[in-house]
């Protein structure tokens, strides 16, 4: 079985180099890997030729093949090293190496200065060093040496990204290549099975992978998902015919069952191992093989969950721009929105930009460039494809960007997607592109979308704002009487007291008299002036759009006396009696002061406006439970019906005559409470009366909780 | 003495008409609520009632309507919001009240001439 490695590494090698050859017969770089790839062919060929039928073969002829091949060895690497770097210079030494090559060819079949003779071990022949073999490694280790040095040289240079991790592979093709100048030991008598195929096999490893991952010898390489798996999916199937004509077999002769009996436990393994070999199995590939690919269809899916559900236009790209740089691990993202009234891009989040005030105009050459192909553009590729690259170059620089998206939608250009470079130092592989290209677009959506949101909620204040105005005009004749009363009364206290002294009243008054007597009339003034003010101040304050104002801390009983202020009248004028009941103990909560005064006012003017009997209740009480604030505004209205009670919290959801309500009260008020960390329910029974609930986190629970 | 009953819910209302006409020789009777004005009309019997149409409890035009049945000669001068309109006016006048007067109060002396007018026209009649 020593045959088996060398058989195999020998068929990869030689499938290798015919894949590259013919990729590209034309390309120096191939068709010098294509000679490294034969060459070792060779090599490990012959020697298999040697362990499997050294009786049938003349075993001198086998080992002087099988040097032939070895002796080019590194001269094709070396040639392969010079084409690969665009070395021209280094012609000649490629050149003069393939002579010294032909000279030690002739040593070796003419001469026993190269190998003398064989050994004979355990596991087979092998080639005995002669004389001058020694000249032969130093003249290897000479190469080898020239190799390293030029890749170093080359790595320390600043290259493009995928050039740099292509010659990075090669780099480390080379150091596993050379550990397997182990096998030479044999050729001096060290008796060890030679195990550098080790080495070569792993070599050619990793020029396999960087040939998928980084084009290396500008291959472009898809691994098909489907085929991999049909490939799996052969073998182990492969596997199970083997077993189950072995254990048929096998149990015939050693269980000495039946023809057909015998089949039933071979029937058995395959049963219960086949399913669980071909998940592991799948789950292997599936990890490593294309973890890649795995990693993305993850990130897509996450990215577009993430994306698509914030519509808040102001987070929205910091949240991608954020997202980005964790899931893809990369140095800088920038995303850029258009500004269509100044007419210009700017950044609207980034991480790692070289220029976080990047303002583009809207003729710029990258944003015309993505306007009309609509297609990402690459930093290295912006010098072959468009004029004024300059323009274009400095705007990736200032992104300190990779690769640019368009971010359009109806052919509308409405930001720009900026990647930089990966931290791992990967480059883009045209896979990433595809999915970043389909990135591009979930956020294209999700941008319009918080746009067109974002407007939505500005038209949904401002109809917020006008329910409250209309609110307001309802309760003009509250505010008339609650206003214009007093001014009456101090206007007839006022009036009463000229017309007395006019008519002489006062006239038999001592002075004292008359004093006493105006000095009553002025408290009077004062008190109903009081009065006046008093209700026009909460009435302003009520009417004010709520700005967004820090959390304060709301004593909810007291703007229930507040709002009471405000309608107390106009519910004593139909018949409602208001009952609060507040605890002394009941918590203070954090909150938006006016926007708890906005809720209480809309839902017991709603209750209010429920109650169709002679004797209208309203029950505003509070309790505390556990960490939460609990307030119900209870009413013995008319209730709302099952099938209604869904729907009361729905935009422009009323029961009322056109013209009286909006519909948006109990809508807003929902949003409102919501805002406001606190949550609102409700119950009703029809012809017994309904009850909102609204639970705030108390103050002390939220400063707990932070 | 010209006996006056005023029925308003807003006590400061009542106070000072009470010590307006007080002072003018009426007999002023106040009450803040409709149901107590009823009772004290029935036992006063007063020649003018000033009602406000909107209070808790038992409404002015009501209050009107019952004060008419038992002393249907009772001037009833309803004290109305401004903005009441023509409407109300109208209905209030159907169902037999003298006059509107609309509050807040402009005047006092104005309101002094529509009881005179009122008392007047009684006894014209």
């Amino acid at each position: 079985m020593y045959f088996l490695p060398a058989l195999i590494t020998a068929l990869l090698f030689l499938w290798i180099g015919l894949f590259v050859f013919f990729n590209n017969k034309k390309a120096p770089a191939n068709v010098s890997f294509f000679l490294l790839c034969l060459t070792t062919f060779g090599w490990q060929f012959t020697w298999f030729l040697l362990f499997a039928f050294a009786d049938k073969l003349s075993i001198s002829l086998m080992i002087h093949l099988g040097y032939s091949f070895i002796i080019f060895i590194p001269i094709t690497y070396f040639h392969f090293l010079v084409s690969f770097l665009e070395r021209r210079s280094k012609s000649v030494y490629v050149a003069a190496s393939y002579v010294l090559g032909v000279i030690f060819l002739a040593l070796l079949w003419n001469t026993n200065y190269l190998i003398q003779n064989f050994y004979r071990f355990s596991w087979g022949y092998y080639p005995k060093a002669g004389a001058a073999h020694p000249l032969y490694l130093g003249f290897l280790t000479l190469l080898t040496l020239a190799g390293i040095w030029m890749l170093l040289r080359d790595l320390s240079k600043p290259n493009k990204q995928e050039q740099h991790n292509q010659i990075k592979y090669v780099f480390i093709a080379l150091l596993f290549y050379i550990p397997a100048a182990t096998d030479f030991f044999v050729n001096y008598g060290a008796s060890f099975y030679p195990f550098g195929f080790l080495f070569i096999a792993l070599s050619l490893s990793t020029i396999a992978y960087a040939i998928v991952r980084h084009n290396l010898m500008n291959i472009e390489v898809i691994i098909r998902r489907t085929a991999v798996f049909a490939g799996l999916f052969t073998f182990v199937y492969g596997v199970f015919t083997v077993i189950s004509v072995l254990g048929q077999d096998f149990f015939r002769d050693v269980l000495g069952l039946g023809r057909w009996a015998s089949l039933i436990p071979t029937v058995l393994i395959i049963t219960f191992s086949l399913r669980p070999l071909e998940n592991f199995l799948t789950e292997i590939t599936e990890k490593y093989l294309f973890q890649k690919k795995y990693d993305y269809r993850q990130l897509l899916k996450t990215f577009t969950n993430e994306v698509l559900t914030v519509l808040d236009i102001q987070q929205l790209p910091a949240q991608t721009v954020a997202g980005l740089i964790r899931i893809l691990k990369l140095e800088s993202v920038a995303i850029l929105l258009h500004d269509k009234e100044r007419k210009l891009y700017s950044l609207a989040a980034e991480i790692g930009s070289k220029d976080s005030n990047l303002i583009l105009p809207e003729d710029h050459t990258l944003i015309s460039y993505l306007k009309a192909t609509n297609q990402h553009i690459l930093k290295d590729k912006v010098a072959d494809k468009i004029e004024g690259d300059g323009e274009m170059k400095s705007a990736f620089k200032a992104l300190n960007a990779q690769v640019c998206f368009p971010i359009s939608m109806h052919d509308d250009l409405i930001g720009i997607l900026a990647l930089g470079m990966k931290k791992s130092g990967e480059d883009y592989t045209q896979e990433d592109i595809d999915i970043l290209q389909t990135l591009a677009r979930t956020e294209a959506i999700a941008i319009a979308n918080a746009q067109l949101f974002d407007e939505l909620s500005k038209t949904q204040a401002e109809a917020a704002q006008r329910e409250k105005m209309a609110v307001i005009g309802t309760l003009a004749a509250g505010i008339n009487h609650e206003i214009c009363n007093p001014l009456g009364i101090v206007r007839g206290q006022c009036e009463m007291f000229l017309l007395n002294n006019r008519d002489g009243f006062y006239k038999n008054k001592t002075q004292e008299e008359v004093l006493r007597l105006s000095a009553d009339i002025m408290n009077k003034v004062i008190k109903e002036t009081d009065r006046a003010t008093a209700i026009t101040k909460k009435l302003s304050g009520f009417a004010k759009p709520s700005k967004r104002s820090d959390l304060e801390e709301v004593a909810i009983g007291k703007e229930v006396d507040e709002v009471l202020g405000l309608i107390g009248h106009d519910l004593k004028l139909s018949n409602i009696d208001v009952q609060q009941d507040f605890p002394s103990n009941f918590p203070i909560i954090l909150a938006d002061r006016k926007q708890i005064q906005e809720v209480l006012f809309n839902i017991i003017r709603n209750a209010a406006q429920a109650i169709d009997k002679k004797q209208g209740k309203i029950v505003v009480s509070g309790f505390k439970d556990n960490g939460t604030a609990v307030v119900r505004i209870a009413d013995n209205g008319s209730g709302i019906p099952g099938d209604k009670i869904n729907q009361i919290f729905n935009p422009f959801y009323t029961t009322k005559a056109p013209g009286k309500g909006t519909g948006l009260g109990l809508f807003i008020v929902k949003q409102v409470v919501e805002r406001n960390k606190g949550v609102i329910m409700v119950e009703s029974e029809v012809g017994v009366g309904t009850t909102f609930t609204l639970r705030f986190p108390t103050a002390g629970a939220l400063s707990a909780a932070a | 003495m010209t006996k006056l009953l005023t029925i308003d819910d807003e006590v400061e209302f009542t106070a000072l008409i009470e010590s307006y006409f007080g002072v003018r020789g009426y007999q002023v009777f106040t009450a803040n609520q409709g149901d107590a004005g009823l009772i004290i009309a029935k036992r006063e019997r007063p020649d003018v009632c000033l009602i406000d149409l909107k209070m808790p409890g038992l409404h002015g035009d009501e209050v009107l309507k019952e004060i008419l049945r038992f002393e249907p000669k009772t001037k009833c001068i309803m004290i109305t919001a401004s903005e009441g309109g023509g409407k109300t006016r109208a209905y209030l006048q159907e169902i037999g009240a003298y006059t509107c007067f609309d509050k807040p109060l402009t005047s006092l002396r104005d309101l002094e001439k529509k009881i005179n007018e009122a008392l007047e026209h009684g006894q014209d009649r």
